[in-house]
């Protein structure tokens, strides 16, 4: 009763002003599609790209801005935009069943572009990197028929060997084909390979994913000073839309610093920390908060989760870049998105996460919109549940459709959760 | 068992082949025993059958219990939104019912079979030797049949190690030469639907392009190039249907009984992509200096589409007019299964080729387990007399 109401006063991250890097994200946000605007108005091109397994780096060499239409959509969804776009695809022919992301950016380019969160300018190109969803493909395709975007491809394979080894092969195959690209953005953009360019944003992205991967590692602590999900969501922004820059670096410097007040001051995203989870799978964005408060309710933190980790698996060594080899370090960061890991290695991946985050329990949110993602969700559950003894709760709505989100239903399941785990915690 | 009778007619053993494919196997068995062979079960859509038969397996085209399972299992292990053919192979598997296959295949069709892949893993892999290929999708580019080539040798490794034989240049060659027969006569087969429809009704014609997937080739050969034979003889009628293509069954079957409530309602299927993937590859060349490399180029440079794997320089919408044109259809029928995201995106790109050249068409979806027919005659006869009435 005492320690309940010590933790009654003790204030959030939030109320104690330690959360200043989620301002700046959305601070760089805004200048990020500054700049991409002005990239287009000073004659540089736009390209649409995915999340996983973008070359980044490489296109700002040849001055090209990229889109990321699964974080425009994500936006729009996250301010209660995405049913009128979702109504237009499925008035044009997309089934219920299609991928929201996909229905969400073919509603935008059907609109010119015009979206409730600003103008997203259409694609001069669009960055064809197949790693971690096959549905990339037949979006980017439906572009290419809607509207006759040029296609640039560059197939990733799978990370299909069980134990996780990559095969000779794969590495050379994506680095042969970035070799290709080349000469065919050259052509595309009418400006040279500049490979000492190249390199220097490389150094940049190096430093940025460290710093990154060590504020992700402060899950560790104990209390976890970050919630690493539900606020890594809005911090993996950096890394995505503009790694290869110093904005990026300075972005991770300050969340680092950030975090480590919180722990000196023992503050953290929730009063206290009751329950220490890991969380795989997307997350619903048109009800973020009230879905973070489902959890945030019972002082739960996350301490891990996979989700973060589709723009690169950095906390886990899986790959590491090299300015030396930069095309080689683009090839192998392409592999390791985290959709593009087999299920074994998924599956290990969160049983490594629970034990040294030293996690309580395990929450899987599936989505119906991914199969990608949440195709084998429930083989996870039976995994830690039957062969760990790890707790896990698997419940299911959507990223984007608020049709799918039943909050009456979801409390319960997850309140449900949370009794069993305080009775097992003796909390 | 598996040893054909004498005096039965092709369509009865490919009955019994059918039938013996959704839950039992037990031909497979048969074929095992008598041949000496291992047995090697793919998951759709395509795998390079003839690297099987040289290493003395026995391909066969897992295509699901097609609703006579409960799926009460796989659904533990899966998730609520995908489609039945992914979880009635792990059902399958999950009770035992794959012990006949020493290999299991799987490829990047979709990010659900590809998902699928990792759980049976999992689950079974004391059971099955279990891989996955990753097939090029960057099928223009000039790396696309090295890195095939290294793949398919990649996984002859693990088989070699499963069959206990090793890959032989000149048995290769050999099995080429038996699959390029095999491919002809399925084509031919789906002549006849385009040709004469009549002479061969559309279960018909399933039924014994079903049966491929499972029989060891040379007896499919014998027992094929009978039936061409025996139907080329028919003494029948043409009726007054309307010609259809349909599209969107290239993976997932739909029950049989699905397809012919189409024929039923009045139409001729003309062109299906019913079990596209062991038709698809067409023509390889078996004289090649690498038999390898020659299958991974038969992939690579394959000029026809498959909703599964992306091409650069493939129009689908050309395609699709073509395939309109060269069957002298008057509708398309798209069948979607449930959840099959592939097909819908391909569904939307035709059907703007379509809407653009006022060619009539309709769109059903299917699941293994769909049972009752009524609305789809319903809709088909609609659609059937609109267009025989325009
Ligand atoms: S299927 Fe999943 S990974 Fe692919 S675009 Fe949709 S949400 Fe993203
Ligand atoms: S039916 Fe469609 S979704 Fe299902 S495994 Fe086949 S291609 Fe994938």
């Amino acid at each position: 009763m005492a320690s309940q109401e010590a933790a009654e006063q003790r204030l959030t991250a939030e109320e104690a002003g330690l959360d200043n890097a989620k301002r700046l994200q959305g601070e760089l946000v805004k200048s990020y599609y500054k700049w991409v605007v002005e990239t287009k108005k000073r004659g540089g091109k736009v390209a649409y790209c995915f999340v996983m397994a973008n070359p980044a780096e490489l296109l700002r060499v040849f001055n090209i801005a990229p889109i990321y239409p699964e974080i425009t959509s994500l936006q729009i969804s996250y301010r209660g935009g995405a049913p009128p776009l979702i109504s237009l695809s499925e008035e044009f022919g997309y089934s219920t069943d299609c991928c929201g992301y996909v229905k969400m950016g073919v509603a935008t380019v059907l609109n010119k572009g015009q979206t409730s969160i600003g103008y997203i300018p259409p694609p001069d190109m669009a960055m064809l990197t197949y790693s971690g969803c096959q549905i990339y493909i037949h979006w980017w395709e439906q572009y290419q028929y809607l509207n006759k975007t040029p296609l640039f491809t560059v197939d990733i394979p799978y990370v299909r060997n069980y134990d996780g080894h990559v095969a000779r092969h794969d590495i050379k195959y994506v680095a042969a084909q970035l070799e290709e690209l080349i000469p065919k953005l050259e052509q595309f953009t009418g400006v040279r390979y500049d490979e000492e360019k190249l390199k220097e944003y490389i150094t940049l992205s190096k430093e940025a994913w460290e710093l990154w991967k060590r504020c992700l590692h402060m899950g560790r602590l104990k209390p976890s000073p970050l919630d690493a999900y539900f606020e890594a969501i809005y911090y993996m922004s950096a890394i995505t839309l503009i790694r290869g820059t110093e904005e990026c670096i300075n972005f991770y410097k300050t969340l680092l610093q950030e975090l480590r007040r919180r722990y000196e001051e023992n503050i953290g995203p929730t009063p206290e920390e009751k329950f220490r989870l890991v969380f795989e799978g997307v997350p619903n964005y048109p009800f973020f908060k009230r879905f973070w408060n489902l959890f945030k309710s019972w002082n739960a933190r996350c301490v891990a989760s996979t989700y973060p980790k589709v723009a690169g698996i950095v906390d886990v060594d899986a790959f590491e870049l090299n300015p030396d080899k930069p095309i080689e370090s683009i090839a192998e960061y392409m592999i390791h998105a985290y959709c593009n890991w087999n299920m074994l290695m998924r599956t290990d991946l969160i049983r490594r996460y629970v034990k040294e985050y030293e996690a309580d329990g395990v929450v899987i949110h599936s989505i119906k919109s991914c199969r990608s993602f949440s195709m084998g969700h429930g083989d996870i559950r039976e995994y830690l549940i039957k062969d760990l003894d790890v707790p896990a709760l698997h419940i299911e709505s959507d990223h984007v459709d608020p049709r799918y989100y039943a909050e009456a239903q979801l409390k319960n399941r997850v309140d449900a959760f949370f009794e069993a785990l305080s009775i097992r915690k003796g909390v | 068992m598996a040893q054909i009778q004498e005096g039965t007619t092709p369509l009865a053993v490919f009955e019994e082949v059918v039938e013996d494919s959704y839950t039992t196997f037990n031909q497979v068995r048969g074929w095992k025993e008598r041949l000496g062979r291992k047995a090697l079960g793919y998951f759709p859509v395509y795998f390079p059958e003839e690297m099987a038969h040289a290493l003395n397996m026995l391909p066969v085209n897992l295509l699901g219990a097609s609703g006579r399972l409960p799926l009460d299992i796989a659904t533990a292990h899966t998730q609520s939104f995908v489609c039945s053919i992914t979880k009635s192979v792990f059902q399958l598997a999950s009770q035992n019912l794959l012990e006949p296959f020493e290999a299991l295949i799987f490829s990047n069709i979709c990010d659900v079979a590809r998902n699928l892949s990792g759980i049976m893993m999992r689950n079974f892999k004391e059971r099955h030797h279990i891989d996955y290929i990753h097939y090029p999708i960057n099928n223009s580019s000039e790396n696309a049949v090295d890195y095939l080539e290294a793949e398919y040798m990649r996984v002859v490794k693990g088989l070699e190690q499963v069959s206990g034989v090793g890959l032989d240049d000149g048995r290769l060659r050999e099995a080429i030469r038996l699959f390029n027969r095999k491919r002809q006569l399925l084509k031919t087969l789906l002549e006849i639907r385009r040709e004469s429809p009549w002479l061969l009704p559309y279960h018909e014609y399933y039924t014994a392009v079903r049966a491929a997937e499972f029989m060891p080739v040379e007896e499919f050969l014998k027992m094929g190039e009978g039936l061409v034979q025996e139907v080329l003889s028919r003494d029948l009628r043409p009726a007054d249907r309307v010609r259809v293509v349909v599209v969107g069954n290239f993976c997932e079957q739909p029950p049989v009984m699905f397809m012919k409530t189409i024929e039923d309602a009045g139409c001729y299927i003309v062109w299906d992509e019913a079990l596209i993937g062991p038709r698809w590859v067409g023509e390889v060349n078996p004289d090649a200096g690498n038999p390898v490399r020659a299958l991974a180029e038969a992939y690579v440079k394959n000029p026809q589409p498959l909703t599964v794997r992306y091409h650069p320089s493939v129009d689908k919408h050309k395609h699709m007019l073509e395939v309109i044109k060269r069957t002298k259809a008057e509708g398309v029928v798209f069948i979607t299964p449930k959840f099959c995201e592939p097909a819908l995106y391909d569904y939307i790109i035709y059907k703007h080729s379509l809407d653009r050249e006022g060619i009539p068409y309709l769109h059903l979806e299917y699941e293994e387990s769909t049972s009752s027919f009524e609305h789809v005659r319903t809709m088909v006869e609609t659609f059937a007399e609109s267009i025989m009435f325009d």
